[in-house]
């Protein structure tokens, strides 16, 4: 994982600090794989500009 | 008058104390405190009080809200010097209650960092104690209010800016519900999760503050247009309080829950399921990544140099972050929402826990040389903030106590949308009761 956060971070014009590619992937793995009981129930025909909708309810 | 000073805002309009007498004592508590605490950038005055219900009432703000001509710095060296061609907003409705502002106060770079560390400005300090964080972003908010120099400051809430100083420094911060105050003319960071609250003396106060800049605004594309209440007159309706009892007692440090269990026998109370903090947290931080690294990304092209090393490291995290990630993190926002509604509040109007779970670190512990146990440090005074944000929520927090080592406890309330005036309430009824809003810290 450490590369493609490197590369991934180059493709974007953007250079890390030495070191920091490691880092950023044992922080972000568990970001990634946190769990989430609420995603499998996630209706298909819902996107981001739903939760306007629901504040505003 | 010698203490005019340490009264709240709605004292001071109460017993009709002159503008000039308040100003002042402002400046008789900033000479004594600044050299102390670092809380601000400016003491210059920017805008002269008028008529108005905050007439004269002397206030600073976080030096990332614009005014025409004047320097505008984001705790950063990048925009150091920086000179605002528009009016914020939140400014523009101070100055129309008649405030005063007479500076600018310190902040993390970029509003980036929850503790108060900034390495270009110099770190903000607490004022109970120096050695310790006063919590970030809006750092210098939170330690001008508490030592007196100022009636009331403006800060944001992207992860917990105007809580966790709140709670550092023992004042009371409201942050809104995402939409009910209008950003624009202010630094972003996380346009998803930005919002813009007050800091003052007590929930009073804040009430005052927020009737001023709270209302739609066609310049910020995601202003509410809901119906502005009159956040005064609604403080002393009866509020019900949700709580996990358990919850707090297992997870806090025994100082905190000790604290916050004596001052929830204070509310009506009901008991509540326990948000899913970790998911909600989760989310917040892949959201703050994505779009906090995307609002940076020409200058961390071109300028990665200028960044200090805690907000460059940040910001690197972001552009690592998978774009599919970042949307059905926005995606399962509604059902959250939906979720946090009808189980935690679904009998009550706020839900009752800790600002901050852990006592008040040092500055040492938390910043750049911090060690190997930093980031986990950073993390607990971290997690109860966050996942109000990725929720777009209102919560207040307010101190009720004092740790072994003479730093204040806080709590937090969190409530439904746009029900700021419900939070409010609830801590108004609280402090009329206590005295913990009214501590100052020992010159």
């Amino acid at each position: 994982m450490k590369t493609t956060v490197e590369e991934t971070a180059a493709l974007q014009g953007i250079e890390l600090k030495p070191g920091r590619a490691e880092k950023i992937a044992a922080a972000l793995e568990p970001l990634l794989k946190a769990p989430d009981p609420l995603r499998e129930s996630l209706d298909f025909d819902v996107d981001a500009t739903t939760y306007l909708k629901t504040i505003l309810k | 008058m010698s203490d005019a000073a340490e009264l709240t805002i709605a004292e001071a309009i109460a017993k009709r104390v002159s503008p000039k007498e308040l100003l002042e004592a402002c400046r008789k508590r900033i000479e004594q405190w600044q050299p102390k605490i670092n809380a601000f950038v400016s003491q210059e005055v920017l805008k002269e009080g008028g008529q108005g219900p905050l007439a004269g009432i002397p206030l600073a703000h976080k030096d990332m809200f614009y005014r025409p001509g004047k320097v505008t710095n984001c705790g950063s060296k990048i925009r150091r010097g920086w000179v605002a061609k528009e009016l914020s907003a939140a400014l523009e409705g101070l100055d129309r209650a008649g405030a005063a502002q007479i500076g600018t106060l310190n902040m993390s770079e970029f509003a980036y960092n929850p503790t108060g560390h900034n390495e270009h400005w110099g770190d903000c300090r607490n004022p109970w104690k120096p050695e310790c964080i006063t919590g970030g972003s809006s750092s210098g908010s939170g330690a001008a209010v508490a030592a007196r120099c100022v009636f009331g400051a403006l800060g944001s809430d992207t992860g917990g800016s105007v809580r966790l100083p709140a709670a550092a420094n023992g004042v009371t911060g409201l942050k809104v519900t995402w939409g009910r105050v209008s950003r624009h003319g202010a630094l972003p960071l996380s346009h998803s999760l930005d919002t813009i609250g007050p800091l003052a003396r007590s929930a009073e106060d804040c009430a005052l503050m927020l009737q001023a800049i709270a209302g739609h605004d066609v310049r910020d594309a995601v202003s509410a247009r809901k119906e502005v209440p009159d956040y005064v007159a609604s403080l002393n309706r009866r509020v019900r309080i949700g709580i996990s009892r358990s919850w707090i007692e297992q997870n806090s440090h025994p100082e905190v829950a000790k604290a916050l269990l004596e001052a929830a026998r204070m509310f009506d109370l009901v008991e509540v399921e326990t948000p899913n903090f970790e998911a909600l947290s989760a989310h917040c931080l892949i959201v703050m990544q994505s779009e906090a690294s995307a609002q940076h990304a020409q200058w961390m092209r071109t300028r990665s140099q200028d960044y200090g090393s805690g907000t460059r490291a940040r910001l690197e995290s972001g552009y690592a972050v998978p774009a599919a990630t970042y949307l059905e993190s926005l995606r399962l926002r509604a059902k959250w929402l939906e979720e946090f509604t009808s189980k935690t509040l679904g009998s009550c109007d706020a839900y009752f826990v800790p600002a901050v779970k852990v006592p008040i670190p040092t500055r040492d512990a938390t910043g750049p040389q911090g060690g190997p146990g930093a980031p986990k440090l950073l993390g607990e005074v971290t997690y109860l903030t966050r996942w109000v944000n990725y929720l777009g929520v209102p919560a207040i927090v307010a101190p009720v106590g004092f740790d072994s080592n003479g730093l204040p406890i806080a709590m937090q309330l969190v409530g439904r949308p746009f029900a700021e005036d419900a939070l409010l309430a609830a801590v108004h009824a609280y402090q009329r009761e206590t005295d913990w809003h009214r501590r100052v810290p020992a010159g």
